[in-house]
């Protein structure tokens, strides 16, 4: 059974007040909702099962790996799966996205708790040592913090869906019933993916997203924002 | 030159091998080609060194591109049909420095249907400092339960242009063939003659179990594109500034431009109803890439293609 004192932790680090900056990205619905792609509850749906399935295949497993490679005092292989990160990011928006929250969690996460590991990591990325990602971030702070594997992968899941269950509310015609909603429905799905991630090594990360890929480059290119890039 | 890596296959699949068909590595069953460019005595770009195995076959190099007569245009073929079951091709494309050249194949590629094994391709292109090389194959077609894997390893010099498109179609539509085929596994990765790594890009596609229709996946649009474009930053900066990202309702038709890490070069992505509007953006994307590189554009597709 988890200890109270862990699932608080998870709370914190899943809460979308956690300063990590997610609020000022969309993670491209801005550029889905503008050409009424993403229009509905429903639709809304699919593009947050799309965005939370690419980040159990990608994110996830180098969180994982990550959390795992802490738990062993591999810094080499922490610093390995940061740079992949940046190789597999092909989306210009997502490295930048990644790199800006990673490094604000590495911050955060240094004054909340005492890592060895962590600390170095923060200084590495200060010294452009290696580049600091969010996955890496959240795996070392979640190992730090005594946290489970499978609370790693909640929060970043539970994270992805709330970027972009918060921007739909900011940039389309829906209520917080109806995020609410599709949040408590997906979630459901989250054992199953859980398990793909769990088992699949670095090579294996993968995404198939071509039309995600399309709205984000539109968000590159275009100069009407509501959120970051 | 660096060796090449292993054949994808024996790391890529867990699906069972029962030897009902010819044998992996039968007569037929492992295609190869290797194609090395360079420049003659006369700074003329030729096709110096060829080797191949049925059931590949390559063509002889001509020079037909009406804006760049200097251009080396090869066509692939396979005398075997379409791709079978524990059919297993490599290909190794070679360009040395400052040399040219246009690959494709003289038709789309079809991925038949598959019971036992799979199809598997490995290819390894790379080009020197200076090079250029357009490679635009015909569009694939994996028909119904067609399970293919396919990596693809490329060393470019930081001077070098790489033109590298694929197009994947969702199967035969005509026979009612609409994304049923099983597995496309689809890896594209690519470093810097020191071994840095560029990018790496893993596409996994399966039909019966990814909700391909979802919003954020392929939607309602039945043919996409994947193009990595590697050149240096200022003609990637140029390239970018002259391509726009756009969704066409009433064509059916989106693209969408990224710079990839590293600053090696650009993703172009494309994703269109039908196969000839994807063809076209994907060709008209490869005539800016050409004026940029080399002050002249691609002429005009042959009606027949």
């Amino acid at each position: 059974m988890e200890r109270i004192l862990n699932l608080v932790r998870l709370l914190q680090f899943s809460d979308s007040a956690f300063p990590t900056g997610a609020f000022s990205f969309s993670n491209g619905l801005e550029s889905a909702t503008e050409h009424g792609i993403v229009c509905d509850s429903e639709t809304l749906r699919e593009y947050v099962r799309t965005m939370a399935t690419q980040t159990a295949h990608t994110d996830a497993v180098i969180a994982i790996n990550t959390y795992r490679n802490h738990k062993k005092s591999d810094y080499e292989g922490i610093c390995r799966a940061d740079k992949m990160v940046v190789c597999y990011k092909l989306k210009e928006e997502s490295r930048a996205m990644s790199i800006r929250m990673g490094r604000k969690m590495a911050e955060l996460a240094c004054r909340l708790c005492s890592d060895m590991m962590l600390k170095r990591w923060l200084t590495d990325i200060t010294g452009g040592q290696t580049c600091g990602t969010l996955p890496v971030a959240q795996g070392l702070t979640f190992a730090a913090c005594d946290l489970s594997e499978s609370a790693l992968f909640c929060s970043q899941l539970y994270g992805t869906a709330n970027i972009i269950l918060g921007a739909a509310l900011r940039c389309m015609r829906i209520s917080h019933y109806d995020t609410q909603q599709i949040l408590f429905s997906l979630n459901t799905h989250f054992e199953t993916l859980y398990q793909e991630a769990r088992e699949m090594k670095l090579e294996n990360i993968n995404t198939f997203s071509p039309e995600a890929d399309i709205f984000t480059a539109l968000h590159e290119k275009g100069k009407k924002r509501l959120f970051m890039n | 030159m660096r060796s090449v890596n292993p054949s994808v296959s024996e790391r890529a699949t867990k699906i069972e091998h029962k030897n009902k068909t010819i044998p992996v590595g039968g007569i037929g069953k492992s295609g190869y080609v290797r194609m090395e460019f360079e420049l003659d005595n006369n700074g003329k770009s030729i096709l110096r060194n060829l080797d191949r195995r049925v059931p590949l076959i390559v063509q002889q190099a001509l020079y037909f591109d009406e804006q760049m007569p200097e251009l080396p245009c090869v066509y692939i073929l396979s005398s075997g049909g379409p791709n079978v079951d524990g059919d297993r091709y490599r290909q190794e494309i070679i360009l040395k420095e400052g040399s040219c050249a246009h690959i494709s194949t003289g038709a789309a590629t079809k991925i038949a249907s598959m019971r036992h094994d799979h199809s598997a391709l490995y290819q390894f292109i790379s080009l020197a400092e200076g090079a250029y090389l357009e490679y635009i194959p015909e569009p694939i077609i994996p028909c119904r339960n067609a399970r293919y894997f396919s990596e693809t390893e490329i060393v470019v010099a930081p001077s070098a242009t790489l033109f590298y498109s694929e197009i994947f179609l969702c199967g035969r539509k005509y026979h009612g063939e609409v994304f049923a085929y099983d597995l496309l596994s689809l890896y594209t990765h690519a470093e810097r003659e020191d071994g840095q790594q560029l990018f790496r890009e893993k596409m996994v596609i399966q039909p019966d179990k990814d909700c391909l229709t979802d919003t954020g996946k392929l939607h309602d649009y039945d043919v996409f594109a994947n193009v990595i474009v590697l050149t240096p930053p200022e003609s990637a900066d140029e390239l970018y500034c002259q391509t726009d990202a756009f969704i066409d309702n009433e064509k059916k038709l989106a693209a969408g431009i990224t710079r990839l890490p590293n600053r090696c070069g650009l993703q172009y992505k494309v994703l269109g109803g039908e196969t000839q509007l994807v063809k076209s953006a994907v060709r008209e994307f490869c005539s800016k890439v050409r004026t940029i590189i080399k002050g002249r554009p691609v002429p005009k597709e042959f009606p027949w293609r």
